[in-house]
């Protein structure tokens, strides 16, 4: 057991009865614990599976890469959702210059593709968000026209129908001029309509505005795109990789992780981690989500103890065997699943491209 | 990080040229690329960024378009269009022109006009766009194409080709009533524009090809010194002589030289076309003579610019005097109106200052349009009987509106010896039918 040796902030419960009310999940805890659980829970840990991914992704966001859609999967709690934030963060910054430059610019936008049990409107919803993020203006007044046989006419009961609602997010992503549009839990779409609608969709849209599309979801989004030769062609890839108890850089790393998530408990008596590092990687199946999920129920229940470490709280967040079965067995067969669609995995295996690399370098030129 | 612009940044068409958008078709194209009608998007605009002290009625914004002259309204739009959309539109409305020329006669309002060769040529990608040249007032003709401007108001297609109202798009260069891109609905071919119909309108263009920054220089000073070089070179320095020969009132004229108002553009441009003289010169203090004007070749002429009730007459009283008795011996003698607009002379002058031969003329008018009325009356009667009989054999109903649709002889307010014969005709069949008005039969 270690002990932060920053300096406690002990406070005396308040008896002030103007105080607010507070909610009943903080109740016991002072103002600085509920500070630190906060600071704990939003701490982002900027791992090498998610920087190799960004590394990977980045050239293919870029305006001349011809992949138009690109899929990021990766296990449940493998970290996704924290890819994206990081993604779009750092995609912010490379576009803030172009944002400052022309303020009518919206080269970023990104949605989640919820779904709200209803088929028919979920497109229509998706639709209607990517408006909001473009800060559409008039949405209520829109009147959509169509061109047919030379003649123009204004179809305004159309502004209601999936197509309208097209019409007007292609022009809104064609004049903000969008290189990237982001849409996480992308495997909804599949609840939406049909794969191959959904890919045509958002084939059609590429086309008609140059945007990129990004889908990050589960491995079902491997489904959206295998049996569209046309989307495949244009499309990548990409899997946020867990870490593997049977490779040592792995278990390296996944303790480097532990040792700095350690660095930010919220409790002055903080639990020595590290050095189980191996047991933690095999109960949250090397996913950093899962980690992180671990260890914040465990550092509740040690807030809730007046900061008092029981290991018995480590034991009662790990996630149930049952359930554990659950998460391993649907993360392997997706695993199966994209593995030789993985970006990168070629049609050469480690020896016959070490074989072509050698030709390259020792064959003359001309 | 800077605020988002409201709308897309759409660049004005033909910035800088002299086929410059206009600011009506500027709202027009930048709503279509919303999928908004233009009232849709200036509501959006106005709630975003509102006029200031002006209650602006959209609907009669949108009706008249009065916003490329001086309006307040139109630079307080364009400023807001600015701000809401990144572009600079400063070549949209004639604004630039304010405090050099007057505003009165200066630009259209709820009368669209359109060049019907440059809408067809923006086919393909692009769909045509209403120029800022065709909103002035004196404008006739496309310099370019040398035809007529038409009228937006014409559709050539069958009434039921033709657009619901909420259907109907609001576009420059498309027919507003059957939406046909480019006025396609109209066959006929363009009518060609007459060489002083294109002399004006060139000027026009030239005027507004002008860098802003030059026509910021200029001033009505400038303008007041061209002018008074003008008059000097061409007149000898008669302001009489100017007006008289270019057509314009010597009021006008003078009050332009001596700086007191300032001028309207179609009475500069006359006396320009007078006196050959080119017009962008003029509003920089220097008069210069146009070689290219079409009244080199012919003496110089009068141009009818400025619009007029009435023209110039050139008879003396005599020959008016003459003109009146003769006219009384007609036989369909005129109205005194008639008589006017037929000599090119004011109602007043022959009512006022020749009394007697005035009243002859007016009593022979009376006397001709009483015989006409009543052989109209007759005519009427005639034809009405004809038809209440015809009525009667087919069993129909007999009442004003089946009479007057039998007989294909509408008894309209204005003609009332046809009102007086169809009251005439259905009293006589009601006395005969005893039926009273509104089809009861009288009690026995």
């Amino acid at each position: 057991m270690t002990s932060n040796t920053s300096a406690a902030h002990q406070e005396a419960p308040t008896s002030d009865t103007t105080a607010p009310k507070r909610k009943p999940w903080v109740e016991g805890l002072t103002s600085h614990m509920v500070e630190k659980q906060l600071e704990f829970y939003n701490t982002r840990v900027k791992h090498p599976a998610m920087q190799k991914l960004l590394d990977d992704l980045m050239p293919l966001l870029m305006p001349h890469s011809e992949s138009n859609i690109i899929v990021v999967t990766g296990a449940t709690g493998a970290g996704k959702s924290t890819l994206t934030r990081v993604l779009l963060k750092s995609l912010f910054e490379d576009f803030a210059q172009l944002m400052q430059d022309d303020p009518s610019v919206i080269p970023l936008i990104s949605v989640e593709a919820y779904a709200n049990g209803d088929t028919r409107h979920s497109f229509k919803g998706l639709y209607k968000s990517m408006l909001d993020q473009l800060v559409e203006p008039g949405t209520d007044q829109k009147a959509p026209v169509s061109l047919v046989d030379g003649k123009l006419s204004v179809q305004p009961s159309s502004k209601h129908s999936i197509d309208g609602l097209r019409r007007i997010v292609e022009a809104g992503l064609r004049e903000r001029r969008t290189r990237v549009g982001v849409i996480d839990e992308a495997a909804h779409l599949l609840r939406f309509a049909k794969e191959s609608v959904v890919m045509d969709t958002l084939k059609s849209l590429s086309n008609t505005s140059g945007t990129k599309w990004l889908l990050v979801g589960s491995f079902d989004l491997f489904d959206l795109l295998i049996d569209n030769g046309q989307v495949v062609r244009r499309a990548n890839i990409l899997n946020l990789e867990r870490y593997r108890i049977d490779v040592a850089r792995d278990r390296r790393t996944f303790e480097d992780i532990i040792s700095k998530l350690q660095a930010k408990w919220p409790s002055d008596e903080v639990p020595n981690f590290v050095a189980i590092s191996d047991a933690l990687l095999e109960a949250s199946l090397g996913c950093i989500g899962l980690l992180k999920s671990l260890l914040l129920d465990a550092s509740a229940m040690q807030l809730r103890n007046k900061g008092q470490w029981n290991p018995e709280f480590l034991k009662k967040a790990a996630k149930s065997n049952r359930l554990r079965d659950v998460i391993r067995r649907e993360i392997e067969v997706g695993e199966d699943k994209v593995r030789d669609a993985l970006y990168g995995n070629s049609i050469w295996d480690d020896a016959t491209f070490s074989k072509l690399v050698h030709k390259m370098e020792t064959s003359k030129r001309g | 990080m800077a605020k988002r612009t409201l709308f897309y940044p759409q660049p004005l068409l033909g910035q800088d040229t002299g086929d410059a958008q206009s600011l009506r078709s500027y709202i027009e194209r930048l709503a279509l690329s919303h999928n908004m009608k233009p009232r849709g998007l200036l509501d959006t605009l106005l709630k975003e960024h509102p006029l200031e002290d002006l209650s602006a009625d959209l609907h009669q914004l949108q009706k008249r378009w009065a916003v490329h002259g001086f309006a307040e309204v139109g630079a307080q739009l364009q400023s807001r269009l600015e701000a809401a959309t990144g572009s600079s539109l400063a070549g949209a409305t004639l604004m630039r022109y304010k405090g050099l020329f007057a505003s009165v006669n200066l630009t259209r309002a709820n009368d669209p006009v359109y060049c019907p060769c440059c809408v067809t040529e923006s086919e393909g990608a692009e769909l045509p766009y209403g120029r800022l040249l065709w909103e002035v007032q004196c404008v006739e003709a496309c310099p370019v194409h040398r035809v007529k401007l038409r009228s937006a108001k014409l559709c050539g297609a069958q009434p039921e080709e033709r657009l619901p109202a909420n259907q109907r798009p609001s576009l420059s260069g498309v027919c507003i009533q059957c939406g046909s891109v480019g006025f396609k609905c109209l066959a006929k071919e363009p009518l060609p524009a007459t060489g002083d119909e294109i002399w004006v309108a060139s000027q026009v263009r030239r005027l507004l090809d002008l860098p802003i920054e030059r026509v910021a220089r200029c001033s009505a000073e400038s303008l007041r010194t061209g002018l008074t070089e003008l008059v000097k070179c061409v007149y000898g320095g008669s302001v009489v002589r100017a007006s008289q020969q270019a057509g314009l009132s010597r009021a006008s004229v003078y009050t332009w030289v001596a700086g007191e108002i300032l001028a309207g553009l179609p009475g500069l441009l006359q006396i320009c076309f007078h006196a050959k003289a080119d017009v962008c010169a003029l509003i920089d203090g220097v008069y210069r003579s146009l070689d290219s004007s079409p009244a080199e070749k012919s003496p110089p002429r009068r141009l009818q610019v400025v619009e007029r009730t009435y023209n110039r007459s050139e008879l003396n009283d005599d020959q008016i005097r003459e003109l009146l008795e003769a006219a009384a011996t007609e036989a369909e003698p005129p109205s005194l109106m008639q008589f006017a607009r037929r000599h090119g002379l004011n109602v007043d002058v022959p009512r006022q200052r020749f009394v007697r031969e005035a009243a002859v003329l007016a009593a022979a008018n009376a006397q001709h349009m009483q015989l006409v009325y009543e052989r109209r009356y007759v005519e009427a009667v005639h034809a009405y009987t004809a038809a209440v009989q015809a009525l009667l054999r087919q069993g129909l109903s007999v009442h004003a509106k089946s009479i007057q649709k039998q007989s294909g002889v509408v008894a309209f307010s204005q003609n009332h010896p046809r009102v007086r014969a169809l009251q005439e005709v259905l009293s006589k069949h009601r006395l005969e039918t005893g039926e009273e008005k509104g089809g009861r039969l009288k009690a026995a």
